[in-house]
């Protein structure tokens, strides 16, 4: 069949002109092919730019977010004691502190005056004791009269002795009497004294420590207007977290609009490579045809997937940026209603005034031992004089009873007078016992008065080194309250200051968002392209199926669909626009 | 002699309730915190506790539950020492509660108060 031969290459030949015609005048026509390849390489690397501006400014958000979310977390620990430093437990523990303070300082106050006034009892019980002495002081006259009678019966020669040993029964007597009388009439003096500037002490002492328990009472209602006026940024602090936790949701909507625009932008290189072919494939219209029907359905898969993402990017940014004003709004509400509460907080003040009071208690303590001090000295000063003298006098007395029983002896008369110098020196000694006795008591009164100083001593001691305890920890509380403070206006108004900043930029850079006309641009003549390629021969599936087969492994996705599955997998559930690309993506 | 255990984590406190009591004839003994009372207490010989209901570590309100809740604490008066009104768990007979400041008198009458009321029902 030479001629058939002949006719087939004749025919060949001349559709290959007509091709040949045809592509010089699409040239004519329209943008070239590699002008559409261009715009196709191009607008896959300027959807690449914006989308990835988009990203940075989202991210940069929301690592803004993170950062009031951070300062929010902190404000909150330190409103509900779970801050590293436990500022409010630490703040109840100085008002606790506080509390004891009082409350052992003002008890072991009233203690003290308690056991005082009993002591100071027992004093002036023991010195009214003196009205015995009276009766003593009776005999000796008694005994003074009966000696002088008794005198009066012998010779002016014995008389005189007896007359002597009268009068001195009876000055030693009023002598005992009297110093008696002074010593303890002095104690008396004393005690009295001690009992009035006591009482006065204690009154004053009362009126302290009354004072200082309406300051504790004044700082725990400080403390607790403090807790409650910080409560509601607890809930404002819930509401910022949940903001955050709920953009979830738009963060993953963000990085699957970021991968479908990364699928475009590859599927975009290989539909350029599609044009290519169809530029190659001149010779052969049914292939050219069915290329190009390969590539519109791969562009029209592509301009959907970008459209598609740009809304989805479009409006995740949306959300995260109305999430932020939400952030800004609480976050700004806590800054202020925390700053309000701890600027009007007046604890510093509070727990000075408090140690201020338990500074002046402590000296009012000081001067309640040194009272107890100068008391004790001043009685003890009197108990050693009295029981000196009257030890003097009653040993006196006895030397003078036993002179008259040795003149009485001699003098075969004056057996009614050895009876009385007997008598005289018995009653010397029970006036003897008497003072005794009388001493006794008031030295075991001083002993207490002692014991009680030394208690009071060892307690002050306590109680000063308590309430420089107290100083110190609420100074300390002071620091951390003022930090807290600090913190709130400095740090926190900064953080919020920058989101400000941050949130407009972002806002911005989204309002300037806009593919629509780049899409077109790019995407409409391509299409138009490949249409008019199209139809310019009718599709013949089992022609060109079989041609394709052969490049059935050019340019499929498969590989890029398999990665971008695994990144959306790793986000969040994948789109329906993602599900379709698991199909291999046939290019030609 | 009655022996009473006296726990306080202040010092001041501790020393001036000891001191109070051991002056109108009782024996004491301090603790400074709930681990060292509710020790001390495991050994026994205790009429009764006087107690701060807040303390770092244990507190007093722990304290108070572990003597209910042991067999041989069970029944041991306590009187709370607090600064809080209503802090103490209403209804248990055995525990009474003071509101700081407590003046001495008022803790002498409360011990004074438990000590007999206890007398009196072991001689029923």
């Amino acid at each position: 069949m030479p001629v058939l031969e002949q006719a087939r290459k004749v025919c060949d030949r001349l559709l290959r002109r007509v091709w040949r015609r045809r592509a010089e005048m699409l040239a004519q026509e329209g943008p070239s092919v590699q002008e559409l390849r261009a715009a196709l390489l191009e607008f896959g690397q300027q959807s690449d730019r914006e989308f990835t501006a988009i990203a940075k400014g989202a991210s940069a958000l929301l690592q803004k977010m993170r950062k009031v979310a951070e300062q929010t977390t902190l404000l909150d620990a330190i409103m509900q004691d779970k801050d590293e430093r436990r500022t409010m437990s630490r703040a109840y523990g100085v008002y606790k502190y506080s509390v004891d303070l009082v409350h052992a300082s003002m008890g072991v106050a009233l203690a003290d005056h308690e056991k005082l006034e009993s002591i100071e009892g027992k004093l002036i019980e023991a010195c009214r004791a003196r009205q015995d002495l009276t009766q003593f002081s009776t005999l000796f006259r008694i005994l003074t009269v009966e000696t002088r009678m008794e005198a009066a019966r012998l010779n002016a020669e014995s008389r005189g002795v007896f007359e002597t040993v009268a009068h001195a029964i009876d000055a030693m007597g009023k002598s005992i009497s009297d110093t008696a009388t002074a010593a303890l009439g002095r104690i008396e003096l004393v005690v009295e004294e001690t009992r009035k500037e006591r009482a006065q002490l204690q009154a004053h002492q009362l009126s302290l420590h009354g004072e200082a328990q309406k300051s504790v009472m004044r700082i725990r209602n400080e403390l607790d207007s403090l807790r409650e006026a910080l409560a509601p940024c607890t809930a404002r602090s819930q509401s910022v977290l949940q903001a955050i936790e709920s953009l979830k949701q738009a963060t993953s909507q963000a990085v699957m609009a970021l991968q479908g625009q990364d699928i475009v932008r590859q599927q975009l290189e290989h539909v350029s490579e599609g044009f290519g072919d169809i530029e190659r494939l001149a010779q052969d219209p049914a292939l050219r045809s069915q290329a190009a029907r390969v590539q519109l359905g791969q562009l029209n898969a592509a301009r959907s997937r970008i459209e598609g993402s740009s809304v989805s990017l479009a409006s995740a940014l949306a959300q995260i940026l109305e999430t932020g004003d939400q952030l800004a709004r609480e976050f700004s509400q806590m800054e202020e209603e925390a700053g309000s509460a701890l600027g009007q907080c007046r604890l510093a003040q509070l727990f000075k005034d408090e140690t201020e009071k338990l500074a002046l208690i402590a000296d009012q303590s000081e001067k309640s031992n040194r009272r107890i001090s100068e008391l004790v000295i001043r009685v003890d000063e009197v108990i050693e004089s009295f029981s000196k003298q009257v030890s003097d006098q009653q040993f006196g007395v006895k030397i003078v009873a036993l002179n008259a029983q040795i003149a009485a002896a001699r003098l075969t008369e004056a057996g009614g007078l050895n009876r009385l110098a007997q008598e005289t020196s018995h009653v010397s000694d029970q006036v003897g016992v008497m003072t005794q006795a009388m001493t006794d008591r008031l030295v075991e009164a001083v002993t207490m008065l002692r014991a009680i100083k030394e208690e009071a001593d060892n307690f002050q001691k306590v109680i000063v080194r308590d309430k420089h305890g107290l100083e110190e920890q609420s100074s300390e509380v002071n620091t951390m309250l003022a930090e807290f403070l600090v913190r709130i206006q400095n740090d926190a108004t900064q953080v919020s200051r920058e989101f400000a900043s941050m949130q407009a930029e972002v806002r911005l850079v989204s309002e300037q968002f806009s593919l629509e006309s780049q899409v077109a641009g790019c995407f409409d003549p391509c299409i138009a392209f490949c249409e008019k390629e199209a139809g310019e021969s009718p599709a013949d599936p089992s022609v060109a199926a079989t041609k394709y087969d052969i490049q059935g492994g050019r340019y499929t996705m498969q590989s890029e669909v398999e990665v971008h599955q695994q990144a959306i997998g790793a986000v969040g559930q994948p789109t329906q626009s993602a599900a379709s690309a698991d199909k291999d993506i046939e290019l030609f | 002699m009655k022996r009473i255990l006296v726990v306080d984590d202040f010092a001041g406190v501790r020393l001036f309730h000891a001191s109070l009591l051991k002056g109108v004839g009782y024996e004491t003994e301090m603790a400074s915190s709930g681990e060292e009372a509710f020790r001390v207490l495991q050994r026994g010989g205790f009429d009764l506790m006087v107690l701060d209901l807040i303390m770092p570590g244990m507190s007093g309100l722990e304290v108070l539950k572990r003597v209910r809740s042991h067999r041989l604490l069970e029944r041991l008066p306590v009187i709370v020492i607090t600064s809080e009104s209503d802090a103490v768990p209403p209804g248990d007979p055995l525990t009474v509660a003071l509101v700081k400041p407590v003046l001495p008198k008022q803790l002498i009458a409360s011990v004074k108060e438990f000590l007999t009321e206890r007398k009196a029902h072991a001689g029923a």
